[in-house]
């Protein structure tokens, strides 16, 4: 029996590594070559670009969120809980989609934005909006996870010892739930780096312009296998190191880092 | 002074307490639990607000209803001490108890309080690195350190073995004569109330049922919840059949017992109490003097079971319907060789004996048996 489990384990782990087998054994000088090429470099700044400021964007709005959601109680809360896990099992297309339809043109909120002079669908407005729709709630679910693991008697403490709300969050709350938040902003950030089905939807494929890597791979695997495989390259790299940075900070402390 | 007149409702349960406490004085609030003293230590720091009232420490109001005044809890420099120490884990002992103080003059006095706690070598472990009682002496020091107008302590010590509990209560003493920190402790524990305590508070239900000195309290109760929370396990109900200077005549269970003085006339219906560890054992031979000659009785012993330092005994008084809880010394116990079925000679001393405010009706005693 215990071979049996070790034998599927096996299998499992044979199918997960041998693509990744594959692009090691791969044509390296091509690939390298192929590195310099203006549309990896145009995917390259697009994408660091775009993912950045959805970073920032997730976190400056999803950290309050998430400090709502783990510490207060109020009605409708059950279902604002639902509204932010949905986008983790909607498909990207189908996200991609629900954000043409409200924000192009003819959309409810489009229209008026329209009127404004604001042209949000084919920008990089848009690459971003897509990016976070799908990757907040990834760093909301884990930053709230975290919140709630810091004991509420501390941060009485805190304030018992003359903390200002303010302070006890920079001096108890954020170093004890330090870990989770920063693994919620990687892994969200790894997501909105992978984003291609909302984007290509939702922003298009232009390259320079709204052509992610993701999206810049799709385009070149049609005229150039090498030059996709450049670009797989770095996003692997890019995996690897995300799992690896995950590993070394699991358990440290933020003074540790 | 710190002067509190507060109320809170939390669906069917009630909290409206009015008390005022003394400068450096250790008031401590005894209570079972569920009781409302935590709640109640919540109001005083402010971390939940209370419905109506006020909270006022020397002349400056930390809570009002009219006009609204609620200062927040940062503001309030109220000390507030838990069961679980509740020290910052990312932190050193040191930073620790540096924590509410600013900037560096404070290095004297911090030193100062962690010699007082004995604490002084723990100063650069983490809190998981160290006991729990030192936990607590930390967390005392943290609280100490900025300087507070009162502080709280819910039962501080209860998570810790015996010989901690009692070292760190020694402590505690040692911190009010040393910094004059005025306090308010809550326990369930009847030694650890009347130890600490300058002035004793009996809490149950949202309510202070008495509130006095210790001596006041755990001598004569009001009534009878009040003195089955400071011990008296015999719980006698009579009525009074006779008057004079001395005292009361009080006729209970069948058996005449005299009484110390209490407001109350004749044929009355009163009600008892008695410390088991009041009840004196009278030797056989013994002649009996003036002193006690009041108040003696035959009895059985028809249960026993044994303590660290003291027996317990339950007496069934003979030809009577009472029982009785007594405590007596296990030197005692076994120089007499007390056990079940042995006939003994006591005495309710007339003095030991509390005659409690009538007004409390309590229907779970039966008349004139001991409850034990």
């Amino acid at each position: 029996m215990k071979w049996l489990m070790y034998f599927c384990c096996a299998v499992c782990a044979f199918f997960l590594i041998s693509p990744l087998v594959a692009l090691l054994l791969g044509p390296w000088f091509q690939v390298v070559a192929a590195l310099g090429d203006p549309l990896v470099v145009q995917a390259l700044i697009t994408s660091l670009k775009s993912t950045a400021v959805s970073l920032v964007i997730i976190i400056l709005f999803g950290l309050p969120a998430s400090y709502v959601m783990a510490r207060y109680q109020f009605p409708g809360k059950g279902f604002l809980d639902t509204v932010f896990e949905l986008p983790l099992v909607l498909p990207p297309a189908v996200a991609g989609l629900l954000l043409l339809i409200t924000f192009g043109r003819n959309g409810p909120l489009g229209r008026y934005l329209y009127d404004l002079g604001f042209q949000i669908p084919f920008t990089l407005t848009a690459v971003v909006m897509a990016q976070i729709f799908v990757a907040a709630p990834i760093f909301i679910k884990s930053a709230r996870n975290g919140l709630q693991g810091v004991d509420r008697d501390l941060e009485i403490t805190a304030a018992t010892l003359g903390d200002t709300p303010w302070q006890t969050f920079w001096k108890v709350t954020l170093p004890l739930s330090w870990n989770t938040l920063l693994s919620g902003a990687i892994l969200a950030w790894a997501r909105a780096l992978a984003e291609f089905g909302a984007t290509i939807m939702f922003a298009g494929n232009l390259p320079g312009k709204t052509q992610t890597l993701p999206l810049a791979i799709y385009t070149a695997m049609e005229k150039d296998l090498d030059l996709s495989l450049a670009i797989a390259v770095i996003l692997v790299l890019v995996s690897f190191s995300v799992l690896t940075i995950l590993k070394l900070s699991a358990g440290k402390g933020w003074r540790e880092l | 002074m710190l002067r509190v007149n507060v109320r809170k409702n939390w669906g069917d349960f009630k909290l409206q307490v009015d008390f005022n406490q003394q400068q450096g004085e250790l008031l401590t609030i005894l209570g079972p639990s569920g009781c409302g003293k935590s709640t109640l230590l919540n109001l005083i720091a402010g971390v939940v607000e209370p419905d109506g009232g006020e909270i006022e420490h020397d002349g400056k109001l930390l809570y009002n209803e009219y006009p609204k005044i609620n200062v927040p809890v940062y503001k309030r420099k109220i000390g507030y001490i838990q069961q679980k120490s509740n020290l910052f884990p990312h932190l050193t002992v040191m930073q620790n108890i540096a924590y509410g103080v600013k900037g560096s003059a404070a290095k004297a006095e911090i030193k100062k309080v962690m010699d007082v706690l004995g604490i002084g070598f723990l100063a650069d472990k983490r809190p998981s690195e160290i006991s729990g009682g030192q936990q607590q002496r930390v967390s005392l020091a943290r609280a100490v350190m900025i300087k507070p107008r009162i502080l709280l302590l819910d039962e501080p010590f209860s998570a810790l073995d015996n010989f901690r509990r009692l070292r760190l209560r020694e402590t505690l003493l040692d911190i009010k004569k040393k910094f004059q920190i005025p306090m308010i402790f809550v326990t369930h524990d009847l030694e650890e109330a009347y130890q600490l305590g300058d002035r004793v508070a009996v809490m149950n239900r949202g309510l202070f049922l008495q509130i006095g000195s210790k001596d006041e309290v755990f001598r004569q109760p009001v009534n009878t919840d009040v003195a089955r929370f400071v011990g008296m396990k015999n719980i006698l109900r009579g009525k009074v059949t006779g008057l004079s200077a001395n005292g009361l005549a009080v006729q209970a269970a069948g058996i005449t017992l005299k009484t110390p003085l209490h407001n109350c006339s004749c044929g009355q219906k009163v009600t008892l109490g008695i410390r088991p560890e009041d009840i004196m054992f009278v030797k056989e031979d013994k002649v009996v003097g003036e002193q006690i000659k009041d108040n003696i009785f035959s009895a059985c012993v028809i249960k026993r079971s044994s303590g660290t330092q003291n027996c317990k005994l339950i007496l069934q008084l003979i030809d009577k319907k009472l029982k009785l809880e007594m405590l007596l010394p296990n030197h005692v116990i076994e120089k007499y060789n007390i056990d079940i079925g042995r006939k003994i000679r006591v005495s309710l001393k007339k003095s030991c004996i509390a005659v409690l405010g009538s007004g409390n009706s309590d229907t779970t005693v039966n008349e004139g048996m001991a409850v034990i």
